[in-house]
């Protein structure tokens, strides 16, 4: 199952790829490269500023209000797999990608 | 199992593997003597962007989480390269490209197998010191996106970076079963990102 899960997004080391940071269930942050494909801003692009946005993941597992998901690259922090709050993410379709 | 270029073939026709654009010709021809396909393995392009990391008064630290890819991409500069102006890879300097290619290797439902794959150089370029990646030539299933090369020049002279030169090869091999993420992870886990 796939869901979206907000967090902060800047421009990548390359075109069509952006940097990615988002908050663990329990407050940690990540951050990763993904290319843009994988998500969804609320400005009407990724400029140099940092803009709020939505990373597409995969729900592997949920149990007492938090869900163990995969991300679509592999963290700086540790792995692809982070536990959120159910909270943190929408169960919705994507819009279009930036 | 490493797949044959007949079965990558195979695999690129029934969606199990997907390059785009999809390397051409398959197969050479009087017409078309160079085919980027080898009895197993298939040659990717290098993509028209280089990112030269800088240094400076830092240090990056994995166990200082948070923002860590906003940090690299503030201290590197990206730049394009055309045939007209080309990269001039120094002894000894590292940079980061990407494949011209896009890669998938799908999960898909139903399947008792799945693709994985390597990126590997090419030993023409290793003759002269280039190293394209150094420690991650793996492609896990599931994976899609362009392959970002970590090239160094370990030889004595500068080598030319141009777009859409043969810089690597794809080697793709069979999973055996479809592979699961683990939800066990997820009991008694205290750190999330652990």
């Amino acid at each position: 199952m796939e869901a979206l899960l907000r967090c902060r997004i800047s421009r990548g080391m390359f075109s069509r790829e952006v940097a990615v940071c988002g908050v663990t269930a329990d407050g940690a942050e990540f951050s990763l490269f993904v290319p843009e494909d994988f998500v969804e801003v609320d400005e009407s692009e990724v400029g140099t500023a940092t803009v709020d946005g939505w990373l597409l993941v995969e729900v592997l597992a949920r149990e007492g209000g938090r869900m163990l998901v995969r991300l679509p690259g592999q963290t700086f922090e540790n792995g692809q797999t982070v536990t959120l709050s159910d909270s943190q993410v929408e169960f919705r379709h994507r819009r279009e990608a930036v | 199992m490493i797949l044959s270029n007949v079965e990558v073939f195979h695999a690129l026709d029934e969606g199990r593997l997907i390059i785009r654009p999809e390397p051409r010709p398959r197969l050479s021809t009087v017409s078309q003597a160079h085919s980027p396909y080898d009895t197993h393995s298939v040659d990717l392009q290098l993509g028209n962007e280089i990112t030269i990391p800088s240094g400076g008064q830092f240090t990056y630290d994995l166990t200082q989480p948070g923002r860590i890819a906003d940090t690299i991409r503030q201290h590197s500069e990206t730049i394009t390269i055309t045939d007209r102006q080309p990269f001039c890879l120094r002894p000894n300097h590292f940079v980061l490209a990407r494949t011209l290619e896009w890669i998938e290797l799908p999960i898909l439902p139903g399947h008792e197998t799945c693709l994985a794959a390597r990126i590997e150089g090419k030993s023409s370029r290793a003759r002269f010191g280039i190293l394209i990646h150094f420690t991650a030539p793996t492609v896990h299933p599931g994976f899609k996106g362009t392959l970002t090369l970590e090239m160094i020049n370990l030889g004595p002279a500068s080598f030319m970076l141009r777009p859409c030169m043969a810089i690597a090869q794809l080697i793709v091999e069979e999973v055996r079963g479809c592979p699961i993420h683990n939800p066990s992870q997820f009991q008694g886990q205290q750190n999330p990102a652990g």
